[in-house]
């Protein structure tokens, strides 16, 4: 689903759908469910509202197969409808991470030279639960970045932005995420000492 | 940490790593399954179904009074869409189009009503978890109710109902779909890129 230039066979599949080609269909789920419910989960955190996401997606590729030009770049078009379909998901249920008592008493542990190893295991616990604190645009950000590995430019083509703001905006989110994780590790320490 | 930016990139890049779909997806797409969860606005739906249903009986009941006539023996339980096809044509001489494979979607049943002087065909289906019922009856339209042409679609909303009607042909359609965030898929049982589905874009 990388943003490419379509090749000859995949307008042969898009024109199939267009008419209605039920095995077309089957042929484009399957060329693209995978990164579609990667996108959904990793933004939900949820592999039920995922599907939910991931169904309304599909339904909506399959109703506006219509309106796709050709010549437009259709691996953007599907994220642009992945991205729309997770963020209209609204966050009502959303995964609560365990909090960090377990790590806690991992942490009386007085072996020093396994602090480390346990601090990094706690830090990458945390980020997960401060990942999802991100606002949905940011965190939609980050799944096309680091989810589907896109480049700055794929992810401006999606999001209808610049460049430098889609720069700006994950800058952003790194110290966001830095700052979070920085407090945390020093309270980890207080807590040790 | 001192590397921690970079121990931040492989984290996110490892934390949010791609997966594969789960295998029932297709399902759930295509053969409509249920939503695994319940939403409240779905219960809204619900409750909405209830609210329909107990209207159903009283109009049932005045219908009756009427003469309309619903003989629980014409119905049909099937997915074929060749044999709902054929059974509602020999039952009511309405032909409905139906495609010999759906685009998207699995039919449920069909059944016929017993008008006076008409017969309403009534067709059941599920796409993208949610139900679908088209209506169709050989009942000239009148006045202002008359789309001459599949191409000139009414579009109404009750109820988070989505509501179609056109004419084709003889024969007058009228498509009710709960799946109230994508309404036009019900379409997809006959449609996907034809003049039809424009018009209720």
């Amino acid at each position: 689903m990388r943003a490419t230039v379509l090749e000859e066979s995949d307008k042969e599949l898009i024109e199939a759908c267009r008419r209605g080609d039920p095995d077309a269909f089957r042929t484009l789920f399957e060329l693209h469910k995978d990164q579609v419910y990667s996108v959904a989960l990793r933004y939900s955190g949820d592999a039920a509202i995922a599907q939910d996401i991931a169904q309304e997606t599909f339904l909506k590729l399959f109703t506006r197969i219509g309106t796709f030009r050709g010549e437009a770049d259709f691996g953007s078009w599907l994220y642009r409808l992945v991205v729309n379909s997770c963020l209209d998901q609204k966050r009502k249920t959303r995964r609560l991470m365990p909090l960090l008592d377990e790590a806690l008493a991992i942490l009386q542990a007085p072996d020093i030279s396994a602090l480390d190893e346990v601090v990094r295991a706690e830090l990458s616990h945390h980020l997960r639960a401060v990942v999802e604190d991100l606002a949905d645009d940011q965190r939609i950000l980050l799944v096309l970045r680091y989810t589907q590995g896109l480049s700055y430019d794929e992810i401006a083509g999606i999001l209808d932005t610049s460049n430098g703001t889609i720069a700006s905006r994950l800058n952003r989110i790194h110290r966001t995420l830095e700052r979070r994780l920085s407090r945390f590790a020093s309270r980890k320490d207080r807590h040790h000492a | 940490m001192p590397d921690q930016t970079s121990w931040l990139e492989g984290e996110l890049a490892r934390q949010l790593c791609p997966v594969s779909a789960p295998d029932a997806l297709w399902n759930r797409i295509h053969e409509q399954r249920r939503p695994l969860r319940v939403r409240p606005e779905r219960r809204l739906i619900a409750m909405w179904w209830v609210a329909a249903v107990a209207l159903l009986i009283v109009a049932a009941g005045m219908f009756w009074r009427m003469g309309v006539t619903g003989d629980p023996s014409e119905e049909i339980t099937s997915n074929d869409p060749r044999q709902i096809r054929s059974w509602v044509k020999a039952k009511s001489n309405i032909d409905i189009p139906l495609p010999d494979q759906p685009t998207l979607g699995r039919l449920v049943g069909a059944r016929i009503i017993r008008m006076q002087q008409y017969s309403v065909a009534v067709v059941n289906y599920r796409v993208g978890g949610a139900s679908a019922t088209m209506l169709v009856t050989d009942r000239p339209a009148t006045g202002e109710s008359r789309n001459p042409g599949h191409t000139s679609p009414r579009i109404g909303n009750t109820g988070g109902m989505a509501l179609y009607s056109w004419s084709l042909g003889p024969d007058n359609y009228t498509l009710a779909f709960s799946g109230a965030k994508e309404p036009r898929a019900a379409c997809l049982l006959c449609h996907v890129n034809t003049p039809a589905l424009m018009m209720f874009r």
